[in-house]
């Protein structure tokens, strides 16, 4: 203590001589470090301009992640379309409207998960442009450097993803390239040009990136290879006719294989260009799991079918899980030892759809229907009473009515692990973003579109589930197929505008404005940067 | 010859003379020396001191103005009291000795410490208050804030809520910035510091506030003295007087108001009239406040020692303040010593001054006030209050936003908060005009928080069965300076320089981990290896470093006490801030001249002294700022799997400013200070303005083309008014009878002016609906919950509202609220920019004190009354807890269900006014007559008193005294939070040796 006491006044002392001194006032950071020092092994270098940028994909809240964990992407692409809703349960699921606004299409431009959405995915793309400009320096010193231009190609297919997502929910975005860049540099382009530049960007990146299977654990699991990349070929060759429109306020017209696609710098026939892209993924060895729920389970990283997922784990990684936390009633959580926040519900028009597939068990092995048990096999009780769903109860706003509380069947895909971590939050099933059972139905309707028959993909899928096989299938047949095999993977509302059916009436909702096929450019976002302009119809 | 003659006698007489006193001193008699010593009005002069010259030997006047004292016969004794000019006067072998004191003509000349400077009231130009001890509030005072609160115009202390361990607010001249350094600095006995610093001292060792308003003396500390500067002196060891004195306090907190939901036969008879299928009846009764409430204790003592002589002194204090809460587990425990020192050498030339003090306080808290009083509240009053068989509480399992309150009161949340400072002065006098020194000081601090939840409760549960945390942070704060100081008299010129350099630097360290999946209750947060579960992120730490370099110069000149001016100028270099930005320059000036002592009024009567001040000045604040915030720097960003290893990656974790700079705030003052009637009546008004430019604040900034929505820049403008008017009157004032009556009102004006500005060249704005807070609880997750927003053209802290004229039935029998299509298009929309507008501020726009003491010969009784007016308060507790939509999963009021609300949209319906006055305390006091044992004891004080009497509202919430001046989610939110209010009954007792 008195040497601390004689060290201050000694440098009271000093300070007349020496504290004008700069380095008194230079930083010497501690807990953080400069830039030099995160690129100075070729280690460094891929961990710090690659690796980094997985650490995005998932998210721990915020609207953040992929897989818009908590008010972000997965709800603004699930929770608009005709297979699910959070129905208002008397004073729960209020929530200022907000679930009641996403269902009957009647958001605002200033709806918070709109702006959650847009910065997450810009703020990627601005990580993927540092990598690339970092990385585009360091291949200016080292030209011969074979792993740095890999490096590269890797960021570009993800920097791609991210512009896909834009693309899709938000249309007119601009398209930022640069890390070191102005406000006034921000412009926006049309839908086709966004398009157009995710496909070039895709395709350019494709020959370095890794053959690896991205499904198999190792190096590449849960990394942009190209076997990923083929698969946002194939959804970008399918939805061509919807990206390249830039008025889709005539709800798009009915899509009639006219589009051409740029493949490999031809002009391809878009359904051409989706089946052979299709084969590509399967080409890797992609296959269908034999079990349906082997996808979702716990384990489920061995899947062969998975090609693009989250990667989970309540001690590996710090990504959030809410979905199924989201829709299971509040002791059907507390069963679990987890969160149940009795939300989520599946729409009369997804189980319409689910009866009328014959001998269909994905149903059962999809939604949690009546009553439950918990994991020792007891029923769950609610109060006195055991808990039972009420599937065919459900509407938009429940306040009120006897099953406000119970309305609805609930998502089960999702198997509950049963070592989750904070409250049911961290856990180690991986969250699903792109599947092969998905390729196949895309190559199904691409064949079907042109006049083919998509039979035997339509079936490969149903069999799995034992459900009765289709001949002849129709492209209404097709997008109940995909309404069931894919429900709540975040698809569907992309399918639908592709089918011209987004604005369609629904249970609850009238038919509703082609604007809204296309979200709105956040508003807050339109009154920081005035370049911009809003979306049609906003 | 006859100079030698001359000389000669001269040295006779002197070795006579010496010869005489040193025979009296060694053949002098002790005699009983008593008296009396009283004022020209001829009134005792209490507490003066009475002293044999050159000795310890000494006495104060008891309340009577007598003293009775041993002394040598042929002693001279010293006669003094402050503001009175002292006397010497020889025994000479009397035993009686009456004196008259006169009042310093200079009486207002006190020393006051007015930053680096001390000087003396008559010197100072600019806006300057002090508070001194026999000022300070009474009662229960467990804080120092609290000696303070009301007492000072402009100074506004308050206390959200109604618990009572919780430290109060500070805000001098409202806010003047949006992010940071918006409370004062604190500068204690030379140590700067802040309001955690300012709880390590006991209340009682404070012996003046000193308050810097005005920017013409917070400018001499530059940069940290934006927010206005508290000086506080604490009590030393005073030469000539041995003293052993012991305060203390003894109190009792009961509860007088709690938010009465409805009880469990009307809860019953609500659901069975309501034909509710699903609601869960546990079968009991319980009123779950009840059962978490218990009567409080507080205690508070000090004991305090200490002497003194010409040359050295020292002083050592000792003291606990401790706490029982009215909510049971919640205490807190305040343990206070100190130690100063002081000692002069060779000749008086070297003045060496040494100080440590240090606490360690002890929190036992309430986890989360919301979530636990919003459970209270809203639980089914049907469950039982005991704990299920399995070691759960019961809950509906439907009311999901809730959790069992008395299941959450086993939640463990406590800290541990140790300061230590040692400090110490070295003074050098060249002459009697030029003086050196050299200060030093160090302060360390080290917090711990702990926390645990039981694996038991549902928010454990929630956590995977237990969650306990430890977070510790330490700080470890160097600085010193050295001062140069000249003062000079010439004829009618008074100098005043003071030249100075200083350093500090500020380092700080942290730690955390937390850990889940606890099979046993039994470590709460003292074994984190009993927990189960850690994962990356789980386990943290942190380490920075800032350095602040300053060079000061002060000018204080007096012309024929009539003319005065003073000049600070000061640059700050802080490392903290962008390369090209570190320095910061701030200067400020500041005249008065005194009116009293003009020709023309020296000889009115009437008139003791008449100041006119103006002043202007720049300080500068960069609190918002964190260390390294300038820089490019990279941090963990998360972990992923590399080659099948876990592997951590670095990126940037925010948009780095390399153009960061102080926010700047210029301010001018301009004030009278008066005293008329021989000092019985004075006061002071003050008008004063400032600007905040280079606002610092986390601005909304668009993605692309930066990286995240959030950038730290300097941009905006804010502006501040105000008036400030005090008063004090001793109305009456004779042998028995005192009667004084102070008050201080104050007038504030705020306005955020802009929120943009250009940043590396471009121009950049932030949302023009800025949301500060919302509503929160079931139903209000998202959505447009917003209540209070930071607005351009407004105050900070506005509400800003849908409109609703009240509620209609929406045709099913129930209400809905009903509102107005503001912009007339047809559609009513409340996101912000549509059916919104803004319907009120959260700050009071004039804030009152006002102090009442009457002494009747030894019985005195003081009150204190604080209020605050012209703002708002959002009832976000009324409109969840009126709306029956959440019925019967939540509880609601007794008026709900035939009120029949089910809404529970966020419209002005709940806003309400929020004027207030309270009577913060009463307290009465008797002081004994010691005359007769004045040996023994000097003086004995016993007083009772109740804090928190009474407050007069119109608000129909539990109490009006929430959050309305700190910048925050909660800022004029009254949402569910709110502790019950207690009131506290106590007694004192103060013994001085």
């Amino acid at each position: 203590m008195k040497k601390k006491l004689l060290y201050s006044c000694l440098i009271a002392a000093a300070t007349l001589g020496f504290s004008s001194c700069d380095s008194f006032l230079e930083e010497d950071p501690k807990d953080q470090m400069p830039e030099s020092e995160a690129y100075k092994s070729p280690s460094l270098i891929y961990l710090n301009t690659v690796a980094n940028l997985y650490t995005q994909i998932g998210a721990t809240g915020g609207g953040e992640g992929l897989g818009g964990t908590d008010r972000g992407l997965y709800d603004i692409q699930t929770f608009t379309n005709d297979e699910a809703m959070i129905p208002t349960r008397g004073g729960d699921w209020e929530d200022g409207g907000l679930w009641r606004r996403l269902y009957l299409h009647t958001w605002d431009k200033s709806e918070a998960p709109f702006k959650s959405t847009w910065d997450y995915l810009y703020k990627v793309i601005g990580l993927c442009n540092q990598s690339i400009d970092k990385l585009d320096g360091l291949m200016a010193n080292d030209p011969e450097n074979q792993y740095l231009p890999v490096y590269k190609a890797e960021v570009q297919g993800i920097r791609a993803m991210y512009y896909y997502y834009l693309l899709d929910c938000f249309g007119r975005v601009p398209i930022v390239e640069k890390s070191d860049i102005q406000i006034s540099d921000v412009k926006q382009a049309t839908r086709s040009e966004v398009y157009a530049f995710v496909c070039k960007e895709l395709q350019e990146s494709l020959p370095l990136l890794s053959t690896s299977n991205s499904s198999k654990e190792g190096e590449y699991y849960g990394r942009m290879t190209r076997p990923v990349a083929f698969f946002l070929l194939t959804k970008l060759a399918l939805n061509a006719q919807v990206y390249s429109d830039d008025d889709w306020t005539d709800n798009g017209g009915v899509p009639n294989g006219s589009t051409n696609f740029q493949k490999d710098g031809q002009a391809t026939l878009c359904w051409d260009a989706a089946i052979a892209y299709a084969d590509s993924v399967k080409a890797f060895g992609y296959t269908l799991a034999s079990e349906f729920s082997a996808n979702f389970s716990v384990g489920n990283e061995k899947s062969p079918e998975n090609i693009f997922v989250i990667p989970m784990d309540p001690t590996k990684y710090s990504a959030q899980f809410y979905y199924i936390i989201r829709t299971i009633h509040y002791e059907h959580g507390k069963a679990y030892s987890m969160d149940g926040w009795n939300g989520a519900s599946a729409t009369k028009e997804l189980l319409t759809a689910f009866r009328r597939s014959k001998n269909d068990t994905r149903l059962e092995k999809s939604f949690y229907t009546g009553k439950v048990t918990g994991p020792d096999g007891t029923p769950v009780m609610n109060g006195k009473v055991e808990l039972q769903y009420m599937p065919d109860a459900i509407a938009i706003d429940l306040s009120g009515a006897a099953e406000e509380k119970t309305a609805g069947a609930r998502w089960k895909k999702y198997a509950i692990d049963p070592s989750a971590q904070s409250a049911g939050k961290l856990q180690s099933v991986d969250f699903v973003l792109f599947r092969y059972a998905d390729v196949l139905l895309m190559k199904a309707e691409a064949k079907i579109r042109k006049g083919q028959s998509g039979d035997n993909e339509i079936n490969e899928v149903r069999s799995r589930s034992g459900a009765q096989e289709l001949s002849n299938a129709t492209l209404s047949n097709l997008l109940d197929e995909r309404m069931i095999e894919l429900s709540w993977e975040a698809v569907r509302r992309s399918d639908l505008v592709r089918f011209g059916k987004f604005t369609a009436a629904v249970d609850g909702r009238q038919e509703s404005d082609p604007h809204v096929n296309v979200f709105p450019i956040p508003h807050d976002v339109i009154l920081l940067n005035k370049n911009l302009t809003q979306n049609p119809g906003y | 010859m006859k100079e030698k003659i001359h000389s000669c006698k001269v040295r006779i007489l002197l070795s006579i003379a010496m010869g005489l006193l040193f025979s009296l001193s060694v053949f002098a008699q002790e005699i009983t020396l008593k008296g009396n010593v009283k004022d020209l009005t001829g009134e005792p002069i209490i507490g003066g001191s009475v002293l044999v010259k050159g000795t310890t030997n000494g006495t104060i006047t008891d309340f009577d103005g007598n003293y009775t004292l041993n002394v040598p016969s042929s002693a001279i004794i010293v006669f003094s009291y402050v503001g009175y000019i002292p006397q010497e006067i020889s025994v000479q072998g009397k035993t009686m000795l009456n004196v008259i004191l006169k009042e310093d003509v200079e009486a207002l000349d006190e020393v006051v410490v007015v930053g680096y400077a001390t000087g003396s009231k008559r010197t100072i130009s600019g806006a300057v208050d002090r508070i001194k001890k026999e000022d300070m509030n009474v009662g229960i005072v467990n804080n120092p804030l609290e000696s303070l609160k009301g007492k000072v115009a402009g100074v506004v202390i308050s206390k959200a809520g109604g618990d009572p361990s919780a430290t109060p607010s500070i805000r001098v001249r409202g806010t003047t910035s949006l992010s940071g350094g918006n409370d004062p600095l604190v500068v204690i006995d030379g140590v700067f510091g802040d309001m955690g610093l300012l709880n390590a001292l006991a209340p009682s060792d404070i012996e003046t506030f000193t308050i810097l308003k005005d920017a013409s003396e917070t400018a001499q500390y530059g940069s940290r003295g934006a927010s206005g500067v508290i000086v506080v002196t604490t009590t030393k060891g005073k030469s000539g007087v041995v003293s052993l004195s012991y305060d203390g306090t003894f109190g009792v907190e009961s509860i007088y108001k709690n938010i009465e939901m409805m009880n469990a036969d009307q809860f019953r008879a609500t659901v069975l009239e309501g034909g509710y299928t699903n609601a869960l009846d546990g079968g009991a009764s319980t009123n779950f406040f009840d059962e978490m409430e218990r009567t409080g204790y507080t205690q508070n003592h000090r004991l305090s020692f200490g002497a003194g002589s010409e040359t050295s002194n020292y002083r050592a204090s000792i003291g606990i303040i401790s706490q029982d809460g009215i909510i049971e587990t919640s205490n807190m425990r305040n343990y206070t010593a100190k130690l100063d020192a002081s000692q002069k050498m060779f000749n008086n030339k070297l003045a060496i001054e040494f100080g440590v003090f240090g606490s360690k306080k002890l929190n036992n808290y309430v986890n989360d006030h919301q979530k636990t009083f919003y459970s209270a509240a809203s639980s089914n009053p049907t469950l039982s209050a005991l704990q299920n068989e399995d070691g759960t509480w019961p809950e509906d399992p439907n009311a999901n936003e809730i959790d069992n309150p008395l299941g959450r009161l086993t939640i463990q949340d406590h800290e541990d908060n140790a300061y230590l400072n040692v400090h110490g002065k070295l003074s050098y006098n060249f002459t009697s005009d030029l003086m050196l020194s050299a200060f030093g000081s160090y302060t360390y601090n080290a917090k711990v928080n702990s926390t645990y939840i039981p694996n038991n409760i549902k928010a454990g549960i929630r956590e995977g069965s237990g969650k306990a945390n430890r977070a510790q942070k330490g700080s470890d704060i160097l600085m010193g300076n050295l001062t140069l100081t000249y003062k000079k008299q010439m004829d009618k010129h008074h100098f005043d320089a003071l030249g100075l350099a200083e350093v500090q630097s500020y380092q700080y360290n942290g730690f955390e981990s937390t850990a889940r999946g606890f099979g046993t209750n039994y470590f709460g947060y003292d074994n984190l290896k009993a927990g189960a579960n850690v994962k990356y992120g789980d386990v943290s730490s942190y380490a920075n470093e800032y350095n602040i370099s300053s060079f000061l110069g002060r000018l204080n000149y007096m012309y024929d006490d009539r003319y005065i001016a003073t000049v600070n100028i000061r640059t700050d270099g802080s490392s903290k801030l962008g390369a090209n930005n570190k320095w910061g320059f701030f200067p400020s000036a500041s005249a008065a001249w005194v009116l009293s002592n003009e020709a023309f009024l020296k000889d009115v009567e009437q008139i003791t002294n008449i100041k006119l001040r103006v002043g202007y000045g720049l300080t500068g604040n960069q609190d918002a700022i964190s260390p390294y915030n300038s820089l490019s720097l990279m941090q963990p960003t998360g972990i992923t799997t590399v080659n099948g290893q876990q592997t951590v990656t670095y990126g940037y974790a925010r948009n780095a400013n390399p153009d960061l700079q102080w926010e700047k705030k210029k301010m001018f003052d301009a004030g009278v200070d008066f005293s008329l009637f021989e000092s019985r009546v004075s006061g002071s008004v003050d008008y004063y303005m400032s600007r905040t430019s280079g606002l610092l604040y986390e601005y909304a900034v668009p993605v692309p083309p930066f990286l995240y929505n959030k950038l730290l820049a300097n941009l905006g403008e804010m502006g501040n008014n105000g008036i400030e008017v005090s008063l004090s009157g001793a109305i009456i004032k004779t042998k028995d009878i005192d009667f004084k009556v102070s008050a201080n009102v104050s007038f504030q004006k705020n306005k955020l002016r802009s929120l943009s500005g250009t940043y590396m060249g471009q121009d950049l704005s932030t949302s023009e609906y800025m949301r500060l807070g919302s509503i929160n609880g079931a139903g209000f997750i998202g959505g447009n919950t917003g209540v209070i927003y930071q607005l351009v053209g407004q105050p900070v802290g506005v509400f800003y509202l849908p409109k609703s004229n009240g509620i209609i039935n929406d045709g099913l029998g129930s209400y809905t609220y009903q509102v107005d299509d503001l912009d007339g298009n047809g559609i009513v929309d409340i996101n912000d920019g549509n059916d919104r507008y803004i319907a009120g501020q959260a700050t009071p726009k004039a804030f009152l004190g006002t102090n009442v003491s009457f002494r009747y010969k030894r019985f005195d009784i003081q009150t204190q009354l604080n209020g605050a007016f012209g703002h708002k308060i959002y009832n976000g507790t009324s409109l969840t807890y009126m709306n029956m939509n959440t019925f019967p999963s939540y509880n609601v009021l007794p008026e709900a269900p035939a009120t029949n609300i089910k809404d529970n949209t966020v419209t002005d319906y709940w806003l309400e006014k929020g004027d207030y006055v309270n009577i913060d305390y009463v307290t009465l006091g008797y002081t004994f007559n010691t005359e007769k044992i004045s040996k023994v004891i000097k003086n004995i004080r016993l007083t009772a008193s109740v804090n928190n009497v009474h407050t007069f509202t119109n608000y129909s919430g539990l109490s009006p005294m929430i959050n309305s001046t700190v910048v925050g989610s909660d800022m004029g939110v009254d949402d569910k939070r709110f502790y019950p209010l207690s009131r506290t009954y106590s007694i004192g007792l103060n013994l001085n040796f």
